[in-house]
């Protein structure tokens, strides 16, 4: 192109009307506000809880790292968000921002946050971190998620760390409190997605993604939920018999994890019409609801801990 | 070698014209999303100094007072 030529022969450039909200979906706010959530589970984990501040920039580093892994993700996806009802009103796929635009935000914010939270925590949270995120846009997004109906089993691991990034932020390590979160959540990732698969085998045919449902079939997919919540099950009671969570986590987790298999049982059980999409929907909800409550009485029960300690 | 002179000449007047244009002009849509971009752009940047100088204080501690001045 001559030096100016683009004023007046040829169209003008693309200049984008990508708004600050458009920027923000990349992030994947809801993803995001579960990471920051488990992850401050992990940190008030902690023996000795970090100076507030240090905790709040903490999570906020945390949270801006799994925002750029959703971005990431989203930057990779666009082509198979575009066929998804689900995904394609997203806004690469909906033409209100451009994927270049998308990596160069995510690759920022990825940098920013893995050092953000050396300096503010300590390199080995920091080291994690970056792990995390290259595990979730590397390992899953671009290896695992169109290979393998195992993607989100693996994947999962991606999910589960922000308990450990967090323990790691606030103590410089990590123990056995912090890995036993992360295998609640790893073991809660298959069942979740799996329900959300068999609504949405569909979308997911039609984008190609081999999830469980269209690889193994229906029926496979219902039994592999039945197992996995029969064994996230007592896993989400371990906080308690470990001795790091109260006996009314103990309760919750007993009653959530009765509650998970049964509809796990329901959806193993109803396999036609209706009744089985209505089994796999209550799933779907309730394994979030699941999460959330164990999480949240731990929470709680760690911040009356520290507030009992000051 | 005068030709290629004169026609190099006239190239760099017609480029000059060529910028005294206006050039490129958004589109109200356009202006509002940059200008709306560019505030978020300055927010971000301005809370992440005001969090990583109270982050170095905190991390400073009281010895952030000790000093020779």
């Amino acid at each position: 192109m001559s030096d100016a030529s683009y004023l007046h022969d040829e169209p003008a450039p693309r200049i984008s009307v990508a708004s600050p909200s458009d920027y923000f979906a990349l992030l994947k706010p809801r993803v995001m506000s579960l990471v920051v959530f488990t992850a401050l589970a992990g940190l008030l984990l902690a023996p000795t809880p970090p100076h507030p501040l240090i905790g709040f920039a903490s999570l906020l580093a945390i949270a801006v790292g799994a925002g750029a892994s959703g971005a990431l993700n989203m930057w990779y996806d666009a082509d198979v968000d575009a066929l998804m009802t689900r995904t394609r009103k997203r806004p690469i796929p909906a033409g209100r921002l451009d994927p270049e635009a998308a990596l160069g935000f995510g690759l920022v914010l990825a940098t920013l946050s893995v050092f953000t939270l050396g300096y503010v925590a300590n390199w080995f949270a920091a080291a994690l971190l970056a792990f995390t995120i290259f595990f979730y846009v590397v390992i899953y997004t671009m290896l695992l998620k169109r290979w393998t109906p195992m993607n989100i089993v693996i994947g999962g691991a991606a999910g589960a760390l922000p308990p450990m990034v967090g323990f790691a932020a606030a103590t410089g390590e990590i123990n056995l409190a912090s890995v036993v979160l992360f295998a609640i959540i790893f073991m809660w990732t298959p069942p979740h997605f799996w329900s959300l698969a068999l609504l949405r085998s569909e979308d997911y045919a039609r984008a190609g993604v081999p999830m469980l449902p269209n690889v193994a079939g229906e029926d496979r997919t219902r039994l592999e939920i039945l197992i996995y919540a029969l064994a996230l099950a007592p896993l989400g009671v371990a906080p308690w018999l470990l001795g790091f969570a109260s006996l009314a986590y103990g309760l919750v987790s007993i009653g959530c994890g009765i509650a998970l298999v049964g509809m796990a049982a329901a959806v193993f059980k109803q396999r036609e019409g209706d009744a089985a999409r209505l089994a796999a929907r209550r799933m779907f909800l309730f394994s979030i609801l699941y999460l959330f409550l164990l999480f949240l009485v731990l929470v709680v029960e760690q911040t009356a801990h520290i507030f009992a300690l000051i | 070698m005068v030709s290629e002179m004169i026609d190099a000449g006239d190239k760099m007047k017609e480029r000059a014209s060529l910028f005294d244009r206006p050039g490129v002009v958004l589109t109200e849509e356009q202006a509002r999303s940059r200008r709306a971009r560019n505030v978020a752009i300055g927010v971000t940047i301005a809370l992440l100094a005001v969090l990583f100088y109270a982050v170095t204080l905190v991390k400073f501690g009281a010895a952030i007072v000790n000093r020779t001045i």
